[in-house]
Parts: C-alpha cells; sequence; structure tokens
C-alpha cells in the first residue's frame, strides 16, 4: 500500500515533463508555498497520533506501537534510503558523465539496453536472489537492491540532461579556449543540474518506497511494521506503518523539491 | 606589385592558409579540398557561396573547431597547424549565429570568459566587461547583472560581440553573425558593427550565405564556388563592376549595378548646383532668377542656409504677399554626403524635382544629385574597372611578390582554382 505513492514517480520518468522541465519563469515559490506541505504533513501526523492515542491497545499492537519500536523503524528506513541514493548518485552522476563523451557512443545503446531490462525486475525478486542464491542479507544487501533499481532514472536523466544542453553554447565554449574538462565542469554539468536533480528526486522516492520490502530480507525499516501488522492481523498497526511510510515519502520528495529549487542554475 | 589594401589594411597578411583540405570522416568528397587564401591585417574579409560550398568548414578550420586533414594554418607569422587548440582558440574572437551565450551566466560573466581563461585579475576583468558592453552600446550599470534569457535576440548578439572581443584578440572569426536577426535590426547592427571595426581593426573572417550582407560588410570577398575553388577574391567594388566568371554574376543576381550604387557615397561625386534663393528675398527677385534659369521652381534657404521650400512661378502668383517660406512646397528627398548613391538615387525617384538634394551635418544646402550624375558614376566604375582589368592582363606575373602555390591573391587575374 505504502509503496504505491512511490510508483507514480517512477513511471513518471519517462514522460517529457521529467525529462525536460519546463522553464518555469519563477523557479521559486512564495514563502506559503513552501510551508503548505510540511505544515500539511505535521497535521496528518498530529491528527493520527491522537487517533492511535485514543485507542485501547492490545498487548501485541502496544508492543509494536511505542516510541522505541517505531522510531528504530523509521531510522533504518531513512539510513537505508539514504545511503542507497548517495551510492546511486555516486554511480549513475560519472556514469552518465562517461556514457556522453564521444568516444563511448558506441557503447550506449548496449548498456542502456541491459539496464533497462535489469529495471523490469522488480526489486523484491532481486532481493530474494540476493538472499537465496548468495545468502546475502541484511542491511548490505538491501542496499545492493535498492541501488540496483534506483540507478536507471538517476544516470537516463544525467544523459538526457547532458545532452538538451544547448550545441551552439557548446561550441561557443570551445571557441573561446575552454578544454574538453572546462566545458563539461563549468558548461554542460551546471545545465544539466536541473535535469539531474529531477532524476534524483525520482531516486529517493523509489528508495523510500522500495525500501519497506527489505523488511524480507532483515534489513529493519517501516516494512518491519507493516508486516508485523499483517502477520499478527492488526489493522491498526498495518496503517500505522503504512501512514509513517507515505508521510517518510512525502517529505524526502518536498524536501528533494526544494533541492532541485535552490539548486538550479539562476538564468534558466 | 603590392596588394591593394582595404580602408583599414596595412598590407600585411593575416592569416595564410596554404592547401588546406578537410575530409570529413565517412564522407567520400573533401569538404575544403586544397584551399589557398591570404587574408590581410586590419580587413574584413567576407566567405560567400551557396550551401555547401565549404566556407564555413573553412572558417572553422582557421581556429581549429574543425581539424584541416592537411595544409597549413599562418596565424600572424606563426604556423599554429600543430598548435595548442585552446591556446590558439584564446587569440581568436568567434561569434557564431545561434551566439550560444552560457544561459546560467549572468552577460558580465559571460563577457569576462576569455579574460578569466587566460587568469586576468578580477579589477581588470570587471573594467574590460565595463568597456566591452558600452563599446557594443549596451550600458554595464543595466545589463551587467542580467541573464541572456532577459535579453533580446539583437542584445544577444551584441553581447556575443562584445564576448568575443573579450581580450582584445587580433583575429575575430564570425559564423553569419547576423543571421537569424531581423532585417531591421540586422541593418542596424551591421551598422554597429562596422562602426566599431572602424575603432578597433580587427581581422575578421565574416561567414554568410547574403551576397548583400558580404557587398556590405566586406573590405574583400572570397566568392567560394565549391569544396575547391574560389571564384573571385576582390573588393565589392571590382566583384560587382568586374565579375571574374558567369558564376560569379549569376551569385550577384541581378541589379549588380545598383548593389554597386550601394558602395558609392554621395560625398564621391561631385554635385550640381540648383538655382536658389534666401528667405527674405523680394518676389521680384526669384522671378528673376527662375527666368535666368532653366528649371520649374527655386529652392528657397533659410538665413543658415538650410532648405526650406520649393517655390515656383505659380506660387508666387498665388502668395498674396506671404513671406517665401509660406508658399510652394516643403523639400523632400533630402540626403547627407554619406549617403549612398542607392538612397540617393531611391529619393530622387520619387522627388518632385527629380533631384535629391544634398545637405551637411547640419542641414546646410550642399548641391544637388540628379539621375545624369547617377549614370555617370555608373559608366565611369564600368571604366574603371576595365582599365584595371587591362593593366593586369598586361603585368608580368613575375613582378609580383612570391606567393604559395595557387594562393588567392587580393587581386586575382583569374578565379583561383585548387589542383
Amino acid at each position: 500500500m505504502s509503496t504505491r505513492t512511490a510508483q507514480p514517480r517512477a513511471s513518471a520518468l519517462f514522460t517529457p515533463e521529467v525529462l525536460a522541465p519546463e522553464p518555469a519563469h519563477s523557479p521559486r515559490r512564495s514563502l506559503v508555498g513552501y510551508l503548505a506541505m510540511p505544515v500539511i504533513l505535521g497535521l496528518v501526523g498530529l491528527g493520527f497520533y491522537l487517533y492511535v492515542s485514543a485507542q485501547q491497545l492490545d498487548s501485541i499492537e502496544a508492543r509494536a506501537l511505542n516510541a522505541t519500536a517505531l522510531g528504530t523503524a523509521l531510522w533504518q528506513h531513512v539510513q537505508l534510503t539514504a545511503v542507497s541514493t548517495v551510492i546511486t548518485l555516486a554511480i549513475a552522476v560519472p556514469l552518465g558523465v562517461v556514457l556522453t563523451r564521444p568516444f563511448a557512443r558506441r557503447l550506449r545503446p548496449y548498456l542502456l539496453t541491459v539496464l533497462t531490462i535489469a529495471q523490469a525486475v522488480p526489486t523484491i525478486a532481486v532481493l530474494v536472489l540476493l538472499a537465496v542464491a548468495f545468502l546475502f542479507l541484511g542491511f548490505q544487501a538491501a542496499v545492493v537492491g535498492l541501488v540496483l533499481y534506483a540507478i536507471i532514472p538517476v544516470l537516463l536523466n544525467t544523459m538526457v540532461g547532458l545532452e538538451q544542453v544547448d550545441e551552439s553554447v557548446l561550441e561557443a565554449g570551445r571557441g573561446m579556449g575552454m578544454s574538453a574538462c572546462g566545458v563539461l565542469r563549468r558548461l554542460e554539468l551546471p545545465l544539466a543540474v536541473p535535469i539531474i536533480l529531477a532524476g534524483v528526486r525520482t531516486a529517493l522516492v523509489i528508495n523510500v518506497g522500495t525500501a519497506t520490502l527489505t523488511t524480507y530480507i532483515n534489513a529493519g525499516g517501516l516494512g518491519d511494521v507493516i508486516v508485523a501488522g499483517l502477520s499478527t492481523n492488526r489493522v491498526l498497526v498495518q496503517i500505522v506503518g503504512a501512514v509513517l511510510t507515505a508521510v517518510l515519502a512525502l517529505l524526502i520528495d518536498y524536501l528533494a523539491g526544494l533541492a532541485e529549487d535552490f539548486l538550479r542554475p539562476k538564468g534558466l | 606589385m603590392t596588394p591593394s589594401t582595404g580602408p583599414g589594411g596595412t598590407g600585411k597578411v593575416m592569416i595564410r592558409l596554404e592547401n588546406l583540405s578537410k575530409r570529413f570522416p565517412g564522407q567520400k568528397t573533401d569538404a575544403v579540398a586544397n584551399l589557398s587564401l591570404d587574408i590581410y591585417e586590419g580587413e574584413i574579409v567576407v566567405l560567400v557561396g551557396p550551401s555547401g560550398c565549404g566556407k564555413t568548414t573553412t572558417m572553422k578550420m582557421i581556429n581549429r573547431i574543425v581539424e584541416p586533414t592537411s595544409g597549413r594554418i599562418i596565424l600572424d607569422g606563426e604556423d599554429v597547424t600543430a598548435a595548442d587548440p585552446d591556446a590558439l582558440r584564446r587569440r581568436i574572437g568567434y561569434v557564431i549565429q545561434q551566439v550560444g551565450l552560457f544561459p546560467h551566466q549572468t552577460i558580465g560573466e559571460n563577457v569576462a570568459t576569455v579574460p578569466k581563461l587566460l587568469g586576468w585579475d578580477k579589477a581588470r576583468v570587471s573594467a574590460r566587461v565595463d568597456e566591452l558592453l558600452n563599446m557594443v552600446n549596451m550600458a554595464p550599470e543595466t545589463f551587467r547583472d542580467r541573464y541572456p534569457k532577459q535579453l533580446s535576440g539583437g542584445q544577444r548578439q551584441r553581447v556575443g560581440v562584445a564576448r568575443a572581443l573579450g581580450a582584445n584578440p587580433d583575429v575575430m572569426l564570425m559564423d553569419e553573425p547576423f543571421g537569424a536577426i531581423d532585417p531591421i535590426t540586422r541593418d542596424r547592427l551591421q551598422n554597429e558593427f562596422l562602426r566599431l571595426q572602424r575603432e578597433v581593426r580587427k581581422t575578421i573572417v565574416f561567414v554568410t550565405h547574403d551576397i548583400d550582407e558580404a557587398l556590405k560588410m566586406g573590405d574583400r570577398i572570397a566568392i567560394l564556388q565549391g569544396p575547391s575553388q574560389i571564384a573571385q577574391y576582390d573588393t565589392p567594388e571590382q566583384i560587382l563592376t568586374a565579375p571574374a566568371s558567369d558564376f560569379v554574376s549569376d551569385f550577384i543576381g541581378r541589379g549588380a549595378s545598383l548593389k554597386r550604387l550601394d558602395l558609392s557615397h554621395v560625398s564621391d561625386i561631385t554635385l550640381t548646383q540648383w538655382p536658389t534663393v534666401r528667405v527674405g528675398a523680394e518676389h521680384a527677385q526669384v522671378l528673376d532668377v527662375l527666368r535666368r534659369s532653366d528649371k520649374g521652381a527655386v529652392l528657397v534657404l533659410d538665413d543658415a542656409g538650410r532648405p526650406r521650400r520649393w517655390v515656383g512661378a505659380d506660387d508666387l502668383d498665388r502668395a498674396n504677399g506671404r513671406p517665401l517660406d509660406q508658399i510652394g512646397l516643403p523639400p523632400e528627398a533630402v540626403v547627407e554626403p554619406h549617403a549612398t548613391l542607392s538612397d540617393a538615387l531611391n529619393e530622387l525617384i520619387t522627388a518632385r524635382f527629380s533631384v535629391s538634394i544634398v545637405v551637411d551635418a547640419t542641414g546646410v544646402y550642399q548641391g544637388v544629385v540628379d539621375i545624369d550624375q547617377i549614370t555617370d558614376a555608373i559608366r565611369s566604375m564600368r571604366s574603371e574597372a576595365v582599365a584595371r582589368a587591362r593593366k593586369r592582363l598586361d603585368a608580368t606575373p613575375n613582378t609580383r611578390a612570391p606567393q604559395p602555390a595557387g594562393a588567392a591573391t587580393p587581386t586575382p587575374d583569374a578565379p583561383v582554382t585548387g589542383s
């Protein structure tokens, strides 16, 4: 249920508006615009807390729904998301840069095909494969699974971002005596930042959602709460896990949106 | 025989292309084949020709955006065919049609690109940016901190020119710089650029497909016929009056004589005088002047000598005592001496007495131009061109300065072809 919040993002990657975001005239929103989302999320969280507090909990529910258990699950979830996203970026952005250099032109279609096929394999299958075939379990295995899945959107957006840079800008840069490295660093990468960030945002949201599945290979996270609720048939526990995941996903998406707004180069 | 020099020319060869060829990978024929060309210091040389004649490729080989397959490029006496391309490009200004301003940098940062690459200190860069923006009529305090998105097409191209002049290069390459701009703005930018060039006197290689732009901008024009052939390399005047081949005549198109008139100015010809009177003159005096001339009207000048009215005998009859500056017709078709003969012709065709009135910068009457003077001017241009062509036929090739084989000199005997 909670993973569903992430799914529209994943498919949105392949629609034009993410690959080539419209040049917004004023990329910065008003203060009210910036405050709306955290206020709404805070109200939802508070309301839900009050609702759960008012319920009579049995011993199973009480064991699952206490501050320590939920805090640990939430913290593990954040760690899974953060570590897998950082590793994803560290792999996908440099790879995207290399693949857009002239010498790699021939290699590109093959690699993209392989990666696109890889993306068709569900993460849960990858996690199970890692666990069953390699007896690879826990946090690290979960990170491997998440990275494999999130690499594609960041890589594709990095490549598209670099390639959409106006050819005449690059020719002017070369023509004035910038080195190939200088053109990459001072023109291509800054101008690709908005689209690369859109890919990062996608990866983050995919990772928040998918990280609920890593409970099955003993990597913790909010999936623990949901699965505990399912296996003990306690609807309230399931809902708490799902709502926390959803709120976390929306919050991270909001923070990534802030980053997009503030890291976008001026003048674009 | 020394080469004739253009208005800014010193006769020194700034760029020499020797047997330059380029074949792009996967192509069966050369884009440029065995091309040789001498470009003189301080001149605007326009490479013009139909699509696919290799003009842009030729220009881009000078700063090695396109690496030549064979041949040599000599810049200011130095062979740069194998020099470090980045260092070479910092010495050469580069302006392209799409301008290619960096959208994430302010106008000031854009213009500072090359000075920064050369490691100038901050104060010097900032002073230079302001100087350059002033040079292209963009007030630094208004535009320095704007982004390219906030500028119009014409303003962007001005910034493009300022940026290319960044580190005061001796040589500028311009690839259809005014090609994507509306005709009115283009005309203004061309004029501004010519004025700027009179100050800075750069050696400029200018590519266009538009022969009219070539004639306007060029001190010298190289008409490229195909990958291996310069059909004619000469001054605009010579190309119009003595086209070297049918290809050149066809390329100039119809109206070569009219285009030739664009290159001569009213100040180049002797003006005729028209009967004039001062604004305070008696009517009897006006009639007297009219009677002694063969014209239908006199030109009334004010006390400062500026044209005020055309007054004919009929106007005097109907005057009823009104002063001269309230009867007759206002003078139209007024041109200044720097106007082209084409402007003067255009004015006089529609003018009442079939003349253009010439005034100086303060508006004081100088004389008039009529159709006979313009036909005389065309005739004398023709005979001059013929005389020049004859003289070259008579000259023996041995008296020339030594040239690389097949080099196109500014005054060639015949179209220069590659081997």
